[in-house]
């Protein structure tokens, strides 16, 4: 009996060797170059290493360096945190709004829904000097509306009290690719249940909170665990609009692994504050898959 | 017909994987060349094939040149253009050897990563572009430039201007590079500005506290017609630092002296010039490009690098500008604040035709005047004869300068003091100017809480092999 379990027929064969033989190649680059420079980085961690990625062994001085003398290790990390805080919720809730907007028969939605999109797939760069521009303390657009109202703006980017909040809008501005993901989420939802509701005389309001929300919790999760573990990388923004200034104030983990690893050769400095990234973003995700059952609601 | 398609299926698969694999082991160099100019910088295999092939010739130190050669540049724009007419200089010269060369930018430190990773994986050309300011920066993967100079048998002194092999030697006395150009600032003003505000040119002497003083009848408007008196270009911090008599370090690097009372003065005239509005801040700054600032007739003055030197004096006379040419300032002393920024040749440890490769730096600093002409429309060139007679007489659009500026002022400068090994002390400081000039923190508290940092910083720093 048992050798008849586990003897496989001649398509299963054929299908299990296809199945290696198809994945081999994108197996064979993601042990390249993903597994091989986890581990490589993970040993380079405990090093002095420079450029060469040779150095001397010198167990937990670069963890002991980055969590009691690195004062900007402290700071990315605080500002990173931040930033998290602040974007991820954000994002959410506008990215469903939005979503749940352009779900419903409005007019012209195809062009809401290109409009939404558009920024999403404009270049980052170019948006982002724009959005330079738009916050330039003397130049700027921003000021330039709040002088009609008799008020002289800040500099926004110049201002370590401001600098990070102003990277967080210019992030929400281009929230089209959740606000899709949301919407089709939300699509997803079967229109009996909305039917229903409508015969038992339930608001839209009423509609919205006991059905569109619950039954886009496993989209609302989707897009919240890829928010944090995107969001924890930011590094394009800051790099190209204030270089981690003014004073410090917009200086991202990603950035220090960045200016330690390829400005100021130290490797496995670098490596170490990469893996402290990587602790937490795993820590933060096991949190929230650990607790997703409480939230998420699955339609089966 | 099932048959057919699983081997046009098997088929793609394989090219794929094959495709993906030579994508892979390519993108080191060719992949990421910039220039159209530039050329693959696969080599090794085919240093083999040449050596068979090319003819073998006598190279002026009376060696059999022959095989290949493969040369790391950086540069864009201007720079990208001038490293790649010299190089074509010497591979005309030169049909014995193939030439392989590729022009990487330095923007967002891309230089940086891409030979970072070619030096330490053993494939970087035979030839890598370097700088003396990066302080032993890469100094293990770059061969002893000593017994070549020996060989060649040649007095230094007689061919290259002075002071522009110094850098090149590290702490222990090797010789790890071989100079091609150098390049300092001068101090380009607007003329009409300066008749409207009614202030003098600036003139030998003048220093950075008469600019606080007279720099303020400059600063009027608001929005988009505001007007400064200088342009917060990325050389000024480096300038500032000296402003008022003080030096960063030791000149063997091993103190840090950015504790000092001189440091403390510095931000607080830096202070004074932003908040008063002879200069933009950081982001004000960052916003519209120094340059355009000034030939747009928005900033007085502007510290130009010999490097910049064609494209600001161009784009002044487009827009009708008159401008002129003054020293840069002194400090409290009668010092000349200038910084060098030079340029030059390293022969990798793994340089498969050492030969060939000491032939290219010797024709690129001193012995090839075609390609010093060509490298002079950026810097002056390392080698004298060219500097003096042929650089120096070049002119500029505006009034009075030629490069002879440049060759007379380069023996007043102070190298780049925080490149290469020294960087995350620069970053320090730029943090220092950034807490004292747009976070308004006392100069003095500012230099208490970041000094120890840069101290930190230098006892960790390695700038020799030996070390």
């Amino acid at each position: 009996m048992n050798k008849k379990k586990k003897s496989m027929s001649a398509i299963e064969k054929r299908n299990t060797r296809n199945f290696y033989f198809y994945i081999f190649p994108w197996l064979l680059f993601f042990i390249v170059l993903t597994v091989y420079p986890m581990i490589k980085s993970l040993t380079l961690s405990f090093t002095d290493s420079s450029f060469d990625g040779k150095g001397a062994f010198i167990g937990f001085e670069n963890f002991i360096y980055a969590f009691t003398q690195d004062t900007r290790f402290f700071q990315a990390f605080k500002n990173t945190i931040c930033y998290v805080l602040a974007y991820v919720p954000l994002s959410l809730v506008i990215s469903f709004l939005l979503g749940w907007l352009l779900s419903r028969h409005i007019k012209f939605l195809g062009l809401w829904r290109t409009i939404f999109y558009l920024p999403y797939i404009t270049s980052g760069v170019a948006v982002t000097i724009l959005w330079g521009w738009i916050f330039n303390g003397s130049y700027g657009l921003i000021n330039y509306v709040l002088s009609f109202f008799g008020i002289t703006g800040p500099n926004w980017l110049g201002d370590k009290h401001f600098a990070l909040a102003c990277i967080v809008v210019m992030n929400l501005w281009a929230l089209g690719n959740q606000i899709l993901i949301m919407l089709a989420g939300i699509q997803d939802i079967p229109a009996s249940y909305y039917e229903s509701a409508q015969i038992d005389g339930a608001s839209t309001w009423k509609q919205l909170i006991s059905i569109t929300i619950p039954l886009s919790t496993p989209t609302i999760y989707f897009n919240l665990v890829i928010g944090i573990i995107n969001a924890f990388q930011l590094f394009n923004q800051p790099y190209i609009l204030t270089q981690g200034g003014p004073v410090n104030s917009t200086v991202t983990v990603s950035m220090l692994v960045f200016q330690n690893a390829f400005e100021y050769g130290k490797m496995g400095y670098a490596s170490c504050i990469a893996w402290c990234l990587f602790v937490v973003i795993m820590i933060i995700t096991g949190v929230i898959q650990t607790t997703q059952h409480k939230w998420v609601f699955y339609d089966d | 017909m099932k048959k057919q398609q699983k081997k046009a299926a098997l088929m793609c698969m394989i090219m794929t994987t094959a495709a993906l694999a030579a994508g892979c082991g390519t993108s080191g160099a060719s992949g990421n060349a910039s220039s159209s100019a530039s050329q693959a910088a696969s080599a090794s295999a085919e240093a083999s094939d040449s050596a068979n092939t090319s003819a073998a010739t006598e190279g002026d130190g009376g060696t059999q040149l022959s095989g290949n050669l493969n040369i790391w540049a950086w540069g864009a724009d201007d720079e990208a253009k001038s490293r790649d007419a010299a190089i074509q200089v010497f591979i005309k010269e030169h049909p014995e050897l193939k030439v392989d060369y590729t022009i990487i930018p330095t923007a967002n430190s891309t230089w940086d990563q891409k030979a970072s990773a070619a030096l330490s994986s053993g494939s970087a050309g035979d030839v890598m572009q370097m700088s003396p300011d990066y302080y032993g920066m890469n100094t293990d993967y770059y061969m002893d430039l000593r017994p070549f100079v020996e060989k060649e048998g040649i007095n230094l002194d007689d061919v290259l201007v002075p002071g522009v092999l110094d850098g090149y030697y590290d702490q222990d006395g090797k010789l790890e590079g071989f100079p091609l150009l150098a390049n300092c600032f001068v101090m380009a003003y607007n003329k009409d500005m300066f008749d409207a505000a009614g202030v003098e040119y600036p003139k030998e002497g003048w220093t950075m506290d008469d600019l606080a003083d007279w720099g303020t009848k400059f600063a009027k408007g608001s929005g988009a017609d505001q007007t400064y008196a200088i342009v917060k270009h990325w050389v000024m911090n480096n300038i500032m630092l000296y402003a008022e008599g003080g030096t960063p370090y030791s000149d063997d690097l091993k103190t840090s002296n950015m504790g000092s009372e001189n440091i403390v003065k510095s931000l607080e005239l830096y202070n004074k010039l932003i908040s008063s509005g002879v200069m933009p801040d950081d982001t004000a700054q960052n916003t519209i490009p120094a340059e355009t600032l000034f030939v747009s007739g928005k900033a007085a003055m502007y510290p130009c690098g010999g490097f910049e030197a064609i494209t600001v004096t161009r784009d002044a006379k487009e827009n009708g500008i008159n401008i002129g040419f003054a020293p840069m300032p002194c400090d409290p002393d009668g010092n000349e604040i200038n910084i060098q920024y030079a340029t030059g040749w390293a022969i990798t440890k793994t340089c498969k035709n050492p030969d060939a490769a000491w032939q290219f730096l010797k024709e690129s600093a001193y012995a090839n005047p075609d390609m010093l002409k060509e490298t002079a429309t950026v810097g002056m060139p390392a080698g004298k004869d060219v500097a003096d007679n042929y650089y120096s007489t070049l002119t500029y659009d505006g009034d009075g300068l030629d490069n002879s500026y440049y060759v007379e002022h380069m023996g007043k400068t102070h190298l780049n003091p925080f490149g290469g090994t020294l960087s995350s002390s620069g970053d320090i400081w730029s943090t220092m100017v950034q807490a004292v000039t747009m976070d308004g923190q006392d100069p003095q508290a500012v230099v208490d809480q970041y000094a120890p940092q840069i101290e930190k910083e230098f006892s960790g720093y390695k700038f020799s092999s030996k070390q």
